[in-house]
Order: structure tokens, then C-alpha cells, then sequence
């Protein structure tokens, strides 16, 4: 990606899912990737758990493996897994959906929406502006409430799906996208929600 | 077994090697204090059950259970941790795996790479360490943890742990892990 990419930007859906978070509940949320940096701060005085998957560079392999359902399934189980049985409220996907392939990403969602709670959301960005990207995921720090910088280190090196609206609300397993946005940096951003119907479709495959 | 470090108040982070002092993190408040610390030098390799009422720094290997009532404990460089850890505060530049419950604070720092759930009030995680796991800060997960007294609870060795990733649920470690060469906190949070 070009320089300019690192510039902090402001990102009102990213504000929307954290405003949800108040100190009469706990919540729970995923980081499929490694922990952003700055999130702590952020959940600082939050009743809250951050479980940490550490997955990106993993999920990011198996869309070159196999595109068989059954098979990617059973490999996302052990990536995408939270033992504590706690539903999860919500799912920071930064710079991942684009390093995943469309059968990978039905999988991955209906993991997570298998995962969540029937409130929960995902918050995601994906990268439209470019043609070509990074080869592996990227990491964002949290500078504030809608304050957020891609810590963007590696040269590009593959091409970008630039997956569309439609691309993720047709592949999106139990998940539908519930509101959506376009960056001034070329990052589209999106809000998913669960979707129990679109899981009975996806488990039915 | 283990050595004794006569550690300097005023030496604050660093490197750690056997020959080096250190101070606890309760040193922080007294500039003139010296305290000493258990050491567990690079050599040595301990399975079971440890607990003790003194700051203990481990450079070797230990496996089972780590408690240490009201005091801290420093997973160094070297050291090489397969143990749940129950303690004041916990501070990690080696490797970890198990689950670290600390009543006042968890500290990964950039070397530290843990492979556990931590529970504690105030979590820092240094720019370039690897963490997989979950992160609570949720003081009603604290107190749980700790017992009401505030004393520590027994605790289970990692392998009897539910909650513990497993070897298997690793992420490859890929480019994403990649940071900026700066060892500063990137992360921090507290309860308050």
C-alpha cells in the first residue's frame, strides 16, 4: 500500500460497536489476530474479557489449502476457538477478510457466529483503494474511541480481492451486514450482525 | 537452588542474566530500600508444586504451580515457564505457558511470549511480545480468582486447565507479529 496508509483515521463504526459496552453486563470480545495495540487502554474500566486468537497469519494460509467446506471447517476449529464458553459480544476483524478466500470467509463467519451472542457484531475493515496489499494481514492500533492508525510495515505483495458489499453480505455466513461505510482512505467499513437464519443456511451446506 | 540477589532499588529494567540484580516491582515506591529476591538460575529445571512468601526471578524451568502470596514474580530472558501463576504481580520477559492470575498487575514485556489466559485489575503488554489467550480485567473475575481475603486460591497445574490453549490452537507466527522497533507499552489497562 502507499505511504499515507499509517495516517490515523477516524472510524464511526468502530466508535458504534465500543459505545455498546456499558458496566451493568460483562462483554466478551475476539481479536482473531494478534492484540491491537492500545486496545487495553481502551477497554480500561470496562467489564469486560479480551480473548486474543493470535490467527491472522494462520486463517490467511488455509484460503490456498482446500476449499472444501468440511475441511475448513475442521482446520478453523482449533484457530477461532474460546474454551470459557462465554458468548462473544464482539469481534474486531481488521485487515483480515481480504486475505481470506470466499469459501474461507463462509466458514470463518459461521465459526464466529457460532461463537457469539445472538446481539453480538462484528466490526470490520476492508481494503478497496488498492490493487494490491500486503501478504499477510496487517495490524491497527487503537488510538481512541474512533481513532484508529493500520501500523502498515510490509510492502505490497499480492493482489487485493476488494471484496465488495454484496461479496460479504452473500458470503457471510451467519452474519449479515447491518451497516456500512466508506473511508476517506479507501477503507470500507462494515458492521455485521448475527443472523440465525443465514447460520440454518450455512449449516445446511 | 536458588540464589540470593541483593537487588539495588535504583536498577530498573533490563536485560536480566544471573550475574545481574533486579528490583521488585514494590521497590518502585522506595528508592532506598533493598530488597533480595529468590533466583532461579538458567540451569535449573523444577516440576511441581512452588510457593513461597519472598519475590522469586526464574531463569530456568518450572513446571506445575507458581503461588506466591502477596509477592512478585519475574519470568527473565531465560526463563522458561509450563505452570499456572498465581501472585501480586507477575512480570514476563521469557516464555509462558500457562495461566497468570495477578492481584495488582501482569506485565508481558517485548521478550515475553505467553500462551495463557491472564486475570488481573491492570494488564500491560509490551510492543513485540506474542500473547494468545484472553485478557480479563474484570475485578469480579479478580476477586473470584483471588478469594475473597484477597489471598490466593488454589490453583490447578496447566494441564488440568479448561480454559488454557491448547499447543495445537497456535497461530503460525507470521508477519502480523511484526512491530515497530520501539520497546515501548502498547498496551495497558486497569480497572482502576
Amino acid at each position: 500500500m502507499p505511504r499515507g496508509d499509517d495516517e490515523p483515521f477516524t472510524s464511526p463504526l468502530f466508535r458504534e460497536a465500543m459505545a455498546r459496552f456499558d458496566h451493568t453486563r460483562r462483554h466478551v470480545i475476539l481479536e482473531p489476530g494478534p492484540i491491537s495495540p492500545g486496545i487495553l487502554t481502551l477497554l480500561q474500566g470496562k467489564r469486560c474479557r479480551l480473548v486474543v486468537a493470535d490467527a491472522a497469519a494462520a486463517l490467511s494460509e488455509l484460503s490456498g489449502k482446500s476449499s472444501e467446506r468440511e475441511t475448513l471447517l475442521h482446520q478453523m476449529g482449533p484457530l477461532i476457538n474460546d474454551n470459557d464458553n462465554e458468548k462473544i459480544d464482539t469481534v474486531l476483524c481488521w485487515d483480515l477478510l481480504n486475505y481470506l478466500s470466499l469459501p474461507l470467509i463462509e466458514v470463518f463467519t459461521a465459526r464466529l457466529a457460532a461463537l457469539m451472542s445472538p446481539a453480538g457484531m462484528v466490526h470490520t475493515y476492508i481494503h478497496s483503494a488498492h490493487s494490491s496489499m500486503p501478504h499477510y494481514p496487517q495490524r491497527y492500533a487503537v488510538l481512541g474511541e474512533d481513532r484508529v492508525a493500520c501500523m502498515n510495515q510490509d510492502p505490497a505483495g499480492r493482489k487485493t480481492p476488494r471484496y465488495s458489499y454484496g461479496d460479504l453480505d452473500k458470503h457471510a455466513t451467519g452474519l449479515q451486514v447491518a451497516r456500512s461505510m466508506l473511508l476517506r482512505n479507501g477503507i470500507q467499513e462494515y458492521l455485521l450482525r448475527v443472523h440465525r437464519a443465514k447460520t440454518a443456511q450455512g449449516s445446511r451446506r | 537452588m536458588f540464589d540470593r540477589n541483593k537487588r539495588e532499588t535504583q536498577d530498573d529494567s533490563g536485560d536480566l542474566t544471573p550475574s545481574e540484580t533486579r528490583r521488585s516491582p514494590e521497590s518502585f515506591e522506595s528508592k532506598t530500600r533493598v530488597r533480595e529476591a529468590a533466583v532461579i538460575g538458567p540451569s535449573i529445571q523444577i516440576n511441581g508444586d512452588l510457593s513461597g512468601e519472598e519475590d522469586l526471578i526464574i531463569q530456568g524451568k518450572v513446571s506445575g504451580t507458581i503461588q506466591l502470596r502477596e509477592k512478585s514474580l519475574t519470568v527473565g530472558k531465560q526463563g522458561q515457564v509450563d505452570a499456572n501463576v498465581l501472585a501480586h504481580s507477575i512480570i514476563i520477559e521469557g516464555k509462558v505457558n500457562g495461566d497468570l492470575y495477578g492481584s495488582e498487575r501482569v506485565s508481558i514485556r517485548n521478550t515475553g511470549n505467553v500462551n495463557g489466559n491472564i486475570v488481573s485489575p491492570k494488564v500491560s503488554l509490551d510492543e513485540g511480545c506474542r500473547f494468545k489467550g484472553s485478557i480479563d480485567m474484570d475485578q469480579e473475575m479478580v476477586n473470584k480468582a483471588f478469594g475473597k481475603s484477597g489471598a490466593p486460591s488454589a490453583i490447578p497445574k496447566p494441564d488440568a486447565t479448561a480454559s488454557k490453549p491448547k499447543k495445537d490452537e497456535i497461530g503460525k507466527p507470521g508477519k502480523t507479529e511484526k512491530s515497530t522497533p520501539t520497546d515501548k507499552e502498547i498496551n495497558s489497562g486497569s480497572m482502576g
